[in-house]
């Protein structure tokens, strides 16, 4: 489900940010394609490129 | 730690898909069973003579069954998977209905949270938890 896949989302960024940080949420609608964008973005360490 | 627990949670739904399937399997068993039992004591209420005190002895026993199946029948009807209706959802709301339980959880790890939702945002098709 939809809501679940939201929820570790940010369970994630807010297990990335022990000490504090900002995490954003952001929703938008582009009606030219019928779509909505939903973006989640914290401030906590980026991975690594290579793991 | 988060996705220990999402393992551990697909696990445990797991563990009760496959009891839900073995009751279900189960409960058919028994209610075909049972409705042997039941049809055989009507052929012999119907069929034979007996004895008024027999007679009354298996009416007794065939409304036992007949309670039984009963039982079944509601469990059977519980344990049906119920069909997922998919309904309009708002986006904003959805995501609201998620942030509310993490609050105290952000505010005790200082973080700040900047929400910008679109004013005009349009209903989605979804199933509600």
């Amino acid at each position: 489900m939809i809501e679940d896949a939201f929820q570790q989302l940010l369970q994630n960024s807010i297990d990335a940010m022990p000490q504090g940080g900002e995490l954003s949420i952001s929703v938008e609608f582009d009606n030219t394609r019928d779509v909505i964008s939903v973006r989640i973005a914290d401030s906590g360490p980026v991975s690594p490129k290579r793991i | 730690m988060s996705k220990q627990l999402t393992n551990l949670r697909a696990r445990e739904t797991e563990h009760f898909v496959m009891l839900e399937d073995l009751g279900r399997g189960f409960a058919h068993r028994v209610r075909n069973y049972l409705g042997i039992m039941s049809g055989t004591v009507q052929l012999c209420l119907s069929n034979y003579k007996m004895e008024s005190e027999f007679e009354e002895q298996l009416k007794i026993v065939d409304q036992n069954v007949q309670d039984m199946l009963k039982s079944i029948e509601d469990f059977l009807g519980f344990a049906r998977i119920p069909e997922m209706a998919l309904q309009p959802l708002n986006p904003g709301e959805v995501l609201d209905g998620i942030l509310k339980p993490l609050d105290a959880k952000l505010r005790s790890q200082k973080i700040m949270l900047k929400k910008k939702f679109d004013s005009a945002l349009p209903q989605f098709k979804g199933i509600r938890r």
